[in-house]
């Protein structure tokens, strides 16, 4: 009996031990590898791309308007390539990294966002 | 027993350590962003109910959805701002009589004329007729010659314009005369969203409008938020970050709005006495308790200029500000020493001045 008891406390300390340790892990491999790309068209998420493994493409989108935005995406980073928006604002921005940052086309209601929670800073005044 | 009572006080102590994670997660996080007065709003607000932080984001936005229909200077394509933009009617009515305007168009109006005052006219809310000009806020830029110039600023008088605080009346003297809200008006509007955001008892929060930051309260943890400054020549970098709670952060540069003619960079942020560019400066930031203040003090700051934009910036109480020289020489005022850190990124020379 007293053995039981013993074998039962032990395997419930085991069991606390491995949980915290794979929930400290599954967070770390989170903030470490999580650096992705967020397209967004009217304001509403249209697509979600992992940037840490991406492969080099080209994503066009077209709003409802007719009107679009090329989106070139490479390992680590993206920009908006080309656009039919009259300031070209957006394609000026070039190339984004860091989580935080973004490219907008406001006339096209068009923008892309790094996001990542290695991200060092909240928001970025611009 | 004795044995019992330990596996059971080590299953309470399993029971409480889920218990402190749980509250922990209990502050969720909801952010969400719309295009509104030209340029992309994002709002994240966390809340301990799911309705209650949806619910502060919708509010929010409805309050720039006020505003900008109050302060929109051109009537957009099946919207009927052209009824209810203020700006639009006071323009309209410039040399023909007064206006009855909204509360926050009077706010707003009072606040400018009082920041045109104190900087000696380098913030001027009557630059309208110089911005058409220019094209800004149009699809087409041009360089203007300098008589279309001179004539347009003999249209540009923050003086001339009349308020009337007890009739709630806003008067341009002169026809063809303009006002131009934006400088002022997506930091009022900002500010009116914090309020709101407030009132509903939201505790943390960040507001970005187009760059126009609030950090309300902290971040959940208690630490404070960090707000990057771009870097003005690199959009991929950070010139600094700035550790604040319950402020407002507002950046102006001349990479914002800008057309590029025979090699020459032409931004919309432009001096009021020449109705030309500002040039010694490629962006500053500025640190306030008011994000309306905020919003419009780097105007003045960008148009005076390093030199007399710090002696401007350090004669207002509470205010905090950051210079890029177009030297790219940064300086800042002593208040921020302890809330501000650079990135080293972008090869600019730091001037402390303490």
């Amino acid at each position: 009996m007293k053995n039981l008891n013993y074998y039962i406390l032990a395997g419930l300390l085991a069991l606390v031990l491995i949980s915290f340790g794979v929930s400290h892990l599954v967070r770390r491999q989170m903030e470490e590898g999580d650096l992705r790309l967020e397209i967004y068209a009217n304001g509403q998420l249209y697509q979600k791309i992992n940037l840490s493994e991406a492969a080099s493409e080209e994503i066009k989108i077209i709003n409802k308007d007719g009107h679009y935005n090329v989106v070139e995406i490479e390992k680590g980073r993206a920009r908006i390539r080309e656009a039919d928006c009259p300031n070209q604002i957006c394609v000026r921005t070039g190339w984004i990294s860091q989580p935080g940052q973004i490219a907008v086309c406001v006339p096209n209601k068009f923008n892309i966002e790094i996001k990542g929670k290695s991200s060092n800073v909240d928001t970025i005044s611009y | 027993m004795k044995r019992w009572s330990l596996v059971i006080s080590l299953l309470f102590v399993i029971v409480a350590c889920s218990g402190c994670r749980l509250k922990h997660a209990q502050l969720k996080e909801f952010t969400d962003e719309k295009f509104i007065m030209d340029t992309l709003i994002r709002v994240t607000v966390y809340s301990d109910d799911e309705q209650k932080g949806k619910g502060a984001l919708d509010k929010a936005f409805a309050e720039f959805e006020r505003i900008n229909n109050l302060t929109d200077r051109f009537p957009k394509e099946g919207e009927n701002t052209s009824v209810s933009s203020d700006v639009i009617r006071i323009n309209e009515n410039a040399g023909i009589q007064p206006v009855q305007v909204s509360a926050d168009t009077l706010n707003i109006v009072q606040r400018s004329i009082y920041y045109a005052q104190l900087s000696g006219g380098s913030f001027d809310i009557t630059i309208g007729p110089i911005m058409d000009l220019w094209g800004f806020g149009k699809n087409v830029q041009r360089v203007p010659s300098d008589d279309q110039i001179e004539k347009a600023l003999s249209l540009v008088d923050y003086r001339k314009v009349v308020v009337d605080p007890d009739n709630g009346t806003v008067y341009l003297q002169q026809p063809g005369m303009s006002l131009d809200f934006g400088g002022v008006a997506k930091g009022y509007a900002t500010e009116e969203a914090a309020k709101i955001l407030r009132e509903l008892g939201i505790e943390h929060a960040i507001i970005n409008a187009g760059g126009n930051v609030y950090a309300l309260g902290a971040r959940p943890d208690g630490s404070p938020w960090r707000v990057g400054v771009r870097d003005p020549r690199n959009e991929d970098g950070l010139l600094a970050i700035l550790s604040v709670k319950d402020i407002s952060v507002v950046t102006s540069g001349d990479y914002e709005r800008y057309f590029e003619e025979g090699g020459l960079r032409y931004s919309h942020l432009i001096d009021p006495s020449t109705g030309k560019q500002a040039r010694d400066l490629m962006q500053t930031t500025v640190v306030a308790e008011s994000s309306t203040d905020a919003d419009i003090i780097n105007k003045p700051l960008f148009v005076l200029g390093r030199r007399q934009g710090m002696s401007f910036a350090e004669s207002l109480q509470g205010v905090g500000a950051i210079f890029v020289g177009a030297d790219k020489q940064v300086t800042f005022t002593g208040n921020l020493t302890n809330q501000l850190e650079f990135t080293g990124n972008g090869g600019y020379q730091i001037i402390n001045q303490q």
